[in-house]
């Protein structure tokens, strides 16, 4: 075991450096299901299986063609004729001697419909080329298990990509550009008095150009509030444009009166000038946080409640009885179980994510309480700059003890959190787990997807607007439409052989009266305009018209890599996953996300 | 609108630089795609960290060549009536090898870059732009990555913006004031394993430290004479004497490291209060050295029974030490307690214990001294053990080293894990963002080979080029405006200043003490910082003063060698001094630039690590704060290696996407300093 444990960090060393030794660990701890194997389907799961989830199994009940074998990599031209699941999984499998791979040799609109208790026991459902309708029934099965989908479709040069869950926390969004939470509009005053302690005009020259740009700030703010007609109080900052200008000016003007004539400002101070805009952020609470803290509670308490811990959906749904699927083979390598079934480590990240919503109801009364004035926990961090070793120390000390101060009274406050029913019996979230919370609670976030039925229902009624205006998401309006309406032409047996034999020009016709149906369904009942399918591109019907049900390699490609990005956000429950319907366009090489899947 | 009618891939002829992490994904959909006549070169062999994503590659092909194991398991797949259409041809070679030159990128279509540093990649657009051969590039670090299409006479070329350039450390830091984790870990790695593993002559500058400091303004007797004998001295230092144990001459070295040379250090007066700065302390070694677990695991060999080959002592002395030592590995804290305690984990890494840095220090250093002295004796010749980020003892050597001297400075202490990151430069991959990154390059591959077929000046040329695209992907929903980012935009325009494609528009300054620098150094220092291969140095009033090459004779050789080792100033044709301009040309890639030399004395080694001022005429400065800087700058330790050793990455990320809050500023020209 420790053995494998050794190599495993190898070989997934570098990814390790993405989402650390907690998301590595919940990944190989996850058992994901695959419906469909054709080219995405195929790519999606090698990208997984790479990556070392714990087993896969392959639902599909296709023999391998003759065109299988030209464009999916996990199809060898010696499987022509048999089992395309057997023949991916065998050759999936073989990517990664550490994980469990299975298949399933059956429909999966079959297996949706009639055995929903199967996709009860796995972390994930990945989707891929399935029926509107079944992909409805399929979403509503996940849901009563808990279990997060992911749907996709490619029709030639176009593809979508969906999630769909009740709901799903962020803690570690891992922002790549995040501002450091410095305070300087509204420092605490332990910081102030840090700051004013600074005498520059008593220091020698090597000292004053070692002074940290943060002090500058702090002190060249607390002067202009001073120097104001009448004297500005403490908390105000500059706010109109000349005000601002006027503050850049007297602070190059005092770093200038250090220096001769003619020569360059300081570090320190030319640091000062590009952050001055940071004497006038005020130290908001971000709009996805705020959006998490003010539901918080609500969460919280309903959790505190219920039987089952968090969850804003419904729940009540009977549950399935899971079975075996009739004729289903398994089929598990015999290298597998080593080291996958081991759960993530108890550490002080996968306790703060376990209570999210306690601990985001304990910050948020914090930030309504005294002790948070209004403001989050500081996470603490202090941005490398222009200084002496001491002072740097010093001023790093000011705010380490700022954020363990928070983040103490955040774990006393948690304590009057009531707790979920099921986690009475464990101890509450840990000092060190209060401290991962708020080290990362600038960025929490919570997405909720609307169920499938209902995007289906109202999704082109939201898209109308992109749909007229000559704007960037035209293009994806479009292919929006167009893939609903071939769904819909497809579903019907006589419009489908049209669809599939069809001339050209018929094709194309039966496309644009699926376009006119579905239009027409979006408006129903609604007092807007009517929708008509003169709004859809005649080009765009005849590319998805002759496009057929080709799923041409190169764009299964990016739609399997971005299918299984957002599988990983979900699984390792870090980055912000994709909260609408990304619709990727291969003609124009790029992809946009229609707003057509949050809750209401 | 529409997709090609005709796949031009199937005909064309496509050379492939790498075959890494992007390169498996892109020689897979390739083959799929069609495309029958590839040249894929990469000079790697595969290792276990390749495995994550370089799905090409298995266990039992670690090892071998990744261009040759990646040809044959993408034939392996094809049916068989495509394998015979399909040749793939593979070298297990270096780009930068002569047969790569002009004449072979002539006979390529498009050239499709999979490359993991700068340093090749400048030399492919070198050759691209020489045979007129179009080149799309590519990089991942992470989830993000970007495509990106150098055409001539349609957009930029590599190298119009310049490309952020390895860190260099200033040695007087790393050597006497270090106050970050990085600077004991290139002292560790660049230094100290060096000095002591590398192989026969090496010479760093741990062993010249204490004379440098006494020499400097000493010109009566021959300085560099005196030097050489003082490196000598200090360089015979570190290595074992006769009949020494190598125990016994590990903790020698640990007491010369930690305790006199810090000692020495700290009696340097004006390097501390005046400074703002702390002293460092020393290491009570005594406590650490007679630990019978440590001196058990330092003298042990796993290698087989009843084999004492020298090769098998080798392969036996490449185990964790720590891991025998009963240490724990953690990537939070390193040799750590073993405890499944999570509290007590945690203690464990706050207030780490204090004496196992030390063993593992010993332990892992005996070993790699034992495997350097086995190597030399079954290969005949010295050459020591080269830092390898994948070699558990080298990491865990350079942990414990770089810890232990953290300890005496104040600095905190890193995991195997981190330190393992730092000094091997370590870029972050994944499977995913290769996959989309492969896909989105053959696609444009697919529009450059249209512009390629389309005739000169015809109207379909000039329709095609518009639709090139640079395209960027960037993970949800960091990017303001289209959300999830796959994002194209028009490609840059070629930069006419450029000292690449701008035909000799651009020029070069160079400031240095032109009576300090040698030649040798003035070559070695251009070819590292212009991505040279074979550079051809020369002046208008003195003709070639150096070269590099393997058809030079003998003659040439010693010329060159005696003016390499004179100083600028001394040079012929009255030398290299205040506006001289140097004409530097490599002809293995067809690459030729001016530099005009200042001269310029006293220059602040902390402002200025290289001792020297390059200033690209016109040029664009690098965006300080994009993403990929990061990267870039974590890309060296002590500017020794060129640039990142990893498989894919160095993402230049347009400043468009950075999210800045208001008053977009530009961020500080120079890299914040700490004295
Ligand atoms: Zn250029």
């Amino acid at each position: 075991m420790a053995d494998a444990g050794g190599s495993h960090k190898r070989k997934y060393d570098r990814q390790i450096r993405i989402w650390g030794d907690h998301g590595q660990a919940r990944l190989q701890s996850a058992n994901v299901c695959m419906l469909g194997c054709g080219p995405v389907g195929s790519e999606t799961l090698k990208n997984l299986v790479l990556g070392g989830i714990a087993s896969f199994t392959v639902v599909d009940a296709e023999l391998v063609t003759a065109r299988d074998t030209g464009n999916n990599f996990l199809i060898e031209a010696s499987m022509l004729g048999t089992s395309r699941a057997k023949g991916v999984s065998a050759l999936a499998q073989e990517l990664n001697e550490s994980v469990v791979g299975r298949f399933v040799e059956e429909e999966p609109a079959h297996v949706v419909q009639n055995n929903p208790g199967f996709f009860r026991d796995f972390d994930l459902v990945i989707a891929t080329q399935l029926a509107d309708a079944v992909a409805a029934v399929l979403d509503d099965v996940c849901r009563t298990h808990g279990v997060p989908l992911i749907l996709s479709t490619c029709v030639g040069f176009a593809g979508t990509v969906r999630l769909s869950l009740a709901e799903h926390t962020v803690l570690e969004a891992k922002p790549d550009n995040s501002v450091a939470d410095l305070r300087i509009a509204r420092p605490w005053p332990e910081l102030m008095a840090h700051a004013a302690a600074y005498d520059l005009s008593a220091m020698d020259d090597v000292e004053r150009r070692h002074v940290p740009w943060v002090v500058l700030l702090l002190k060249h703010l607390h002067d202009w509030r001073l120097a104001q007609q009448p004297p500005a109080p403490e908390t105000h900052v500059p706010t109109t444009g000349p005000e601002k200008r006027a503050f850049r000016d007297t602070l190059r003007a005092w770093g200038s009166s250090y220096v001769e004539v003619g020569h360059d400002l300081p570090d320190n101070f030319r640091e000062a000038l590009s952050n001055a805009y940071l004497a006038w952020t005020q130290p908001e609470v971000p709009s996805a946080a705020a959006n998490v803290l003010s539901q918080a509670s609500a969460v919280a308490m309903r959790a505190a409640a219920s039987p089952v811990a968090g969850g804003a959906d419904d729940l009540d749904v009977a549950p399935c009885v899971g079975f075996v699927p009739s004729g289903a083979t398994t089929y598990a390598h015999a290298l597998a179980d080593v080291a996958t079934t081991s759960a993530p480590p108890a550490s002080a990240a996968a306790t703060a994510e376990e209570n999210f919503w306690q601990l985001a109801c304990a910050v948020s009364r914090f930030v309504d309480q005294a002790s948070g004035g209004g403001f989050l926990p500081l996470d603490g961090s202090l941005p490398d700059m222009t200084a002496t070793t001491e002072m740097f120390l010093s001023l790093q000390n000011i705010y380490h003890a700022k954020a363990e101060a928070d983040a103490t009274a955040v774990a006393s406050i948690a304590l009057e959190v009531p707790r979920p029913r099921d986690r009475n019996h464990t101890a509450p979230p840990s000092a060190a787990a209060c401290r991962h919370f708020c080290k990362h609670c600038r960025h929490i976030n919570v997405l909720r997807w609307c169920r499938v039925s209902d995007e289906l229902r109202n999704g082109i009624s939201t898209v109308r607007a992109a749909l007229a205006n000559d704007g960037p998401s035209r293009d994806a309006a479009n292919l929006y439409v167009l893939l609903r309406a071939r769904d819909t032409a497809l579903a019907d047996t006589q419009t489908a052989r049209v669809m599939r034999e069809g001339t050209a020009t018929a094709q194309e016709d039966e496309l644009r009266r699926a376009c006119g149906t579905v239009l027409r369904r979006a408006c129903a009942g609604a007092h807007s305009e009517p929708l008509t399918e003169e709004l859809i591109s005649a080009e765009w019907i005849s590319e998805i018209a002759r496009w057929g049900d080709t799923e041409p390699h190169t764009v299964a490609t990016v739609i399997g890599g971005i299918v299984s990005q957002e599988a990983i956000k979900l699984v390792t429950r870090q980055f912000v996953p994709l909260d609408g319907v990304l619709v990727y366009n291969a003609v124009r090489g790029d992809a946009a996300v229609l707003d057509v899947a949050k809750t209401a | 609108m529409s997709p090609p009618a005709t796949d031009l891939l199937s005909s064309s002829h496509l050379l492939m630089v790498g075959a890494g992490g992007i390169g498996c994904e892109l020689l897979k959909t390739l083959v799929i795609a069609k495309a029958t006549r590839i040249h894929i070169i990469d000079l790697d062999t595969i290792d276990v960290s390749n495995l994550n994503r370089q799905f090409l590659f298995r266990n039992k092909h670690v090892g071998m060549s990744k261009a040759i194991v990646a040809r044959e398991a993408a034939l392996a797949f094809l049916p068989p009536a495509r394998r015979d259409q399909c040749s793939i041809t593979a070298h297990h070679a270096n780009i930068k090898q002569p047969e790569f030159g002009v004449e072979f990128f002539k006979q390529f279509d498009v050239v499709l870059n999979g490359l993991d540093n700068v340093d090749a990649r400048r030399h492919v657009n070198r050759l691209c732009l020489a045979a007129r051969v179009p080149l799309v590039e590519s990089g991942t670090t992470g989830l993000v990555g970007q495509v990106t299409c150098h055409v001539r006479g349609v957009s930029a070329c590599y190298e119009c913006k310049p490309k952020p350039t390895a860190k260099a450390y200033p040695v007087c830091t790393l050597r006497n004031t270090p106050d970050k984790p990085i600077h004991t870990i290139v002292w560790a790695k660049d230094m100290l394993f060096k000095q002591l593993f590398g192989g026969d002559g090496v010479v760093t500058d741990l062993a010249e430290a204490e004379n440098n400091n006494n020499n400097t303004n000493n010109e009566d007797s021959n300085p560099q004479e005196e030097q050489t004998n003082a490196d000598d001295v200090a360089a015979k230092f570190f290595k074992p004497e006769e009949g020494e144990q190598p125990y016994d001459f590990l903790v020698r070295v640990f007491r010369r490291v930690f305790v006199d040379d810090i000692v020495k250090v700290n009696g340097m007066d004006d390097l501390w209060e005046k400074q703002g700065r702390r002293r460092p302390v020393t290491l009570p070694v005594d406590r650490y050295k007679s630990n019978d677990a440590v001196k058990k695991t330092a003298s042990a060999n796993d290698a087989k029974e009843g084999e004492s080959s020298p090769d098998n002592e080798v392969l036996g002395l490449s185990a964790s030490a720590a891991a025998a030592l009963g240490y724990d590995d953690d990537h939070a804290v390193s040799f750590g307690c073993k405890s499944s305690n999570a509290d007590a984990k945690e203690k464990c890494a706050t207030a780490p214990p204090p004496d196992h840095d030390a063993h593992v220090f010993l332990a892992s250093g005996v070993r790699l001294l034992r495997r350097k002295l086995a190597l030399a004796s079954s290969r005949g010749s010295d050459d020591g053990v080269a830092f390898d980020k994948d070699d558990a003892l080298a990491t865990e050597f350079v942990t414990a080293a770089s810890n232990l001297r953290s300890r005496c400075y104040g600095i905190p202490r890193q995991s195997v894990f981190n330190a393992k990151g730092m000094a091997g430069n370590i870029v972050h991959a994944v499977a995913t963002t290769n996959a989309i990154v492969a896909g989105l390059i053959v696609a444009e591959a697919r529009k450059v080979l249209r512009y390629v077929a389309a005739a000169e000046g015809s109207d379909e040329r000039a329709a095609v080029a518009s639709k090139l695209r640079d395209t960027y992907v960037v993970p949800f929903p960091q990017c303001p405006g289209s959300k999830y980012c796959i994002q194209p935009t028009s490609p840059e325009e070629a930069h006419a200043g450029c000292y690449v494609c701008g035909g000799g528009a651009g020029g070069i300054t160079l400031s240095l003490d032109t009576n300090v620098w040698t030649l040798g150094e003035l070559a070695s220092f251009l070819k590292k910082k212009l991505s040279m291969h074979l550079p051809l140095l020369e002046t208008d009033e003195a003709g070639q003063l150096y070269e590099e090459g393997d058809d030079l004779d003998e003659d040439e050789v010693e010329r060159y060698e005696t003016l390499a080792k004179k100083r600028l100033a001394e040079l012929p044709g009255d030398g290299i001094v205040d506006g001289t301009t140097v004409n530097l040309q490599d002809l293995s890639q067809d690459f030729n630039v001016k530099v005009v030399v200042r001269h310029v004395a006293d220059l602040d080694e902390e402002e200025y690590p290289e001792l020297c001022i390059w200033d690209v005429e016109g040029g664009i400065q690098p965006v300080a704060n994009a993403p990929a800087q990061e990267e870039a700058e974590k890309n060296d330790g002590n500017g020794a290696s060129a640039a990142g050793d990893d498989d894919d990455d160095l993402v230049m990320i347009d400043e468009d996407i950075e999210v800045l809050t208001e008053n977009v500023q530009a961020p500080p020209a120079k890299k914040a300093r700490r004295v």
